[in-house]
């Protein structure tokens, strides 16, 4: 369960801009519910690359050697409105469960 | 992506439907059954669309791994012995070259590609150095230009000249017997005649060269040769030193073990972190020159 909630954190981070690897890591990790370290978050976007959901390339940097930037590919997209609609149905059931179980 | 399987082409949602009950037979024990089950069922959600075919199936469950139990797996190849892990099954060029070089995985000891214990991720080991970005190659050695090959192939090719060299310039002077074996302080405790030494050192250097020299004319990807390359180096050092060790006679080696294991480990991680440096530098060079 875990593993595709890591997934559509970094498809939502991607959403609003282009980030690389090292900066996904930090903003996820800063996340302790998440869980999430380079090990976890390298090989995700390796697999996310291959199944055409996100595409990287290299890009200069001001501040020092060129990084390698992601960014969401259209199928990308749509991944990620259907997992974050799948996330809110859930969400919201569990939220009403826990409520009348109180 | 799909949310339930029943959104697949019936073939499609047939042949998952299958996969995934071959696979839950195959897990003996039942308490990681089902977990194990709705994992493999959120991968394949998480890969699909509404409209996958079959052969997409099929291609996303190659890339997913058969589902495989130390207790379903009769003969055995594959396991740990009090901690240790070993794996038995024939070592392919893939292996290998994924085992030694896997920059995303964070351990730097990994299970050996082939028998008992642990093996060196050199890729790992480049990270933690900071020497390389852990997706600084899209596919490891995949863009690796020719040059950045041919100047790995220099190496054992070298190593088995001087190799060669040695033994041509001494062979009148060395001895009869030779050493061939040395104890951990760096004596030597086994000895072979000089013919057996000459042909072994080069066939240890040789050997491994010769199929990387083999592999590279005949145009393999690059992948394929960066495992044969790193193999080579490594065996090449190894043999180019133990003739060098071998000419000093009764003496006392005491730099002979980590000398060998060093350069060993050393040759082999230079040649792959050198290659996976010149795959990055092609892919730069694609990607910045198409932003100009």
């Amino acid at each position: 369960m875990r593993k595709g909630l890591v997934e559509l954190a970094v498809l939502g981070l991607l959403a609003d801009e282009a980030r690389y690897g090292q900066q996904l890591v930090d903003e996820l990790e800063a996340h302790p519910g998440l869980a999430v370290s380079a090990g976890t978050v390298y090989p995700l976007l390796a697999r996310l690359r291959k199944d055409g959901l996100i595409d990287a390339s290299w890009q200069e940097s001001p501040v020092g050697p060129p990084r390698k930037y992601y960014r969401l590919t259209p199928t990308g997209r749509t991944a990620l409105r259907d997992l974050a609609s799948a996330w809110r149905s859930i969400r919201t059931a569990l939220d009403h469960l826990l409520e009348e179980s109180r | 992506m799909i949310t339930t399987l029943t959104q697949l082409p019936a073939d499609t949602l047939a042949a998952a439907r299958a996969w995934l009950s071959d696979s839950r037979a195959a897990i003996e024990d039942a308490t990681v059954r089902a977990d194990v089950t709705e994992e493999l069922t959120a991968a394949l959600l998480g890969g699909l669309d509404p409209d996958s075919t079959p052969e997409q199936l099929a291609r996303l469950v190659a890339r997913i791994g058969p589902v495989r139990d130390q207790q379903t797996d009769p003969e055995h190849l594959v396991g740990s012995i009090v901690g240790v892990p070993f794996d038995l099954r024939p070592p392919t060029a893939d292996r290998i070259r994924r085992t030694w070089w896997d920059p995303t995985e964070p351990r730097i000891l990994v299970p050996r590609v082939f028998g008992l214990g642990w093996a060196v991720n050199f890729g790992a080991l480049a990270v933690r150095a900071r020497l390389i970005e852990p997706d600084a190659e899209n596919e490891p050695f995949a863009d690796t230009p020719q040059g950045a090959l041919r100047a790995a192939l220099a190496l054992p090719v070298l190593l088995t000249g001087v190799t060669v060299l040695h033994y041509l310039r001494h062979r009148h002077s060395l001895p009869q017997r030779l050493p061939n074996h040395w104890d951990a302080a760096g004596r030597p405790d086994g000895w072979t005649s000089l013919t057996t030494a000459v042909v072994s050192d080069i066939a240890m250097t040789a050997g491994p060269t010769a199929l990387a020299v083999g592999v590279h004319l005949r145009g393999r990807p690059p992948q394929r040769q960066a495992g044969v390359l790193a193999a080579a180096a490594m065996t090449a050092t190894a043999g180019a030193l133990v003739a060098r060790m071998r000419s000093a006679g009764d003496r006392r080696l005491w730099w002979a073990g980590p000398a060998l294991a060093a350069s060993m480990v050393g040759a082999a991680g230079l040649t792959l972190l050198g290659l996976a440096r010149a795959g990055r530098a092609a892919e730069q060079r694609r990607d910045l020159a198409g932003a100009r």
